[in-house]
């Protein structure tokens, strides 16, 4: 069985390598725009001090930096949706070779969600690796701000695209020979 | 005929998100130096104009870096759902329709969502660009880009099946 879901994984990661490949470019790019978000907002706070009454400006940065993660996760959901057709009919391949659905799912998510995932946090420390002077500045909200931006990530993509690849499994001529 | 699931399941529905949230994308990255100059008190501008020209530049930057994202990223959905408009279009040619007739139809059943989402998204974008001074024109640029790569994109995709020679001299079978 391991073998067979290593098989399953290798096949759907080299078939649907472009969609995958554009995920993860695209959540990488989130990833390295929310920590340039965070930083500006840093920048300011500490140009401004935070008690003036410009906070509020630099309060919207911290929230305009979660939001990026939230549209490309849109954007990998449209992928998903646009591949539908070819996935449903996968389903129905992979069922007849005795992998059952749930499999397919966790190895989709796996390549739909952890993967891009991983990319985001290699954009967070992209920007953090590449732009001198930032880590310092951020040095003491650091693990706050990578834990909050991972998590609504996170969270974001862990449920919108396995929702949409049960959809899709649900939908697919799988359901029809298991029921 | 189509089944409701079928009309439910529009083939051009991802690229409308795809153009919608990369419109979008764009309008974050000029609201973050709009924000950054707002935070910093106009009498420590001066001293400041280093950091702020520094965190505008880049901003500038990322805007145009998730425009170009977003024209990568429509052009995956567009190479992804190609063999469903080619579907259509071989329908079209098969009925007899002139290759104009078949991409005008193709225009109204694959690009009215798309460009509707992407004319709404620059509308409210450019509402808001104006509304804070920020230079609307990039959105809408943007905008007309993805527009322009739809139009272009399926005419390329009715020109490449009609030049093709009849359906009998393709690689399948014979029906019948």
């Amino acid at each position: 069985m391991v073998e067979k879901v290593r098989g399953l994984m290798w096949i759907e990661l080299t078939s649907h390598a472009p969609t995958i490949i554009a995920s993860c470019i695209a959540m990488g790019f989130a990833g390295y725009l929310a920590t340039f978000f965070d930083n500006a907002s840093w920048v300011a706070a500490e140009a401004a001090g935070t008690t003036s009454p410009s906070f509020a400006p630099s309060a919207i940065l911290v929230v305009i930096a979660t939001l990026p993660s939230i549209f490309v996760v849109l954007g990998v959901y449209a992928l998903i949706d646009a591949n539908e057709e070819a996935l449903r009919y996968e389903v129905g391949v992979f069922c007849s070779q005795g992998i059952d659905g749930d499999t397919v799912i966790d190895v989709w998510s796996a390549l739909y969600g952890w993967l891009p995932i991983a990319a985001y946090f290699l954009g967070l420390l992209g920007y953090l690796a590449f732009t001198p002077g930032v880590i310092a500045n951020l040095q003491t909200g650091l693990p706050d701000i990578i834990t909050g931006l991972f998590f609504i990530t996170g969270m974001a993509t862990l449920i919108m695209i396995p929702y949409k690849l049960n959809g899709v499994l649900d939908t697919s001529p799988y359901t029809v020979v298991r029921s | 005929m189509c089944s409701p699931m079928a009309r439910r399941h529009r083939p051009l529905r991802a690229v409308s998100l795809v153009f919608a949230g990369f419109v979008t994308l764009v309008l974050l990255s000029q609201l973050s130096a709009h924000f950054f100059a707002e935070a910093i008190p106009k009498h420590l501008q001066a001293q400041n104009a280093a950091v702020i020209s520094s965190i505008q530049q880049t901003s500038t930057d990322l805007a145009f870096a998730a425009a170009a994202l977003g024209l990568v990223f429509a052009g995956a959905v567009l190479l992804i759902t190609r063999q469903r408009v080619a579907a259509d279009v071989d329908v079209y040619r098969a009925t007899g329709l002139q290759s104009s007739s078949a991409f005008l139809r193709l225009l109204r059943s694959h690009s009215l969502a798309p460009l509707a989402w992407v004319a709404g998204a620059a509308a409210a974008t450019a509402l808001v660009d104006v509304d804070f001074g920020l230079n609307a024109l990039f959105p809408i640029g943007l905008a007309v880009s993805f527009a322009c790569l739809l139009v272009a994109w399926l005419a390329f995709v009715t020109s490449v099946s009609f030049s093709r020679k009849g359906f009998e001299g393709g690689s399948g079978g014979r029906a019948g």
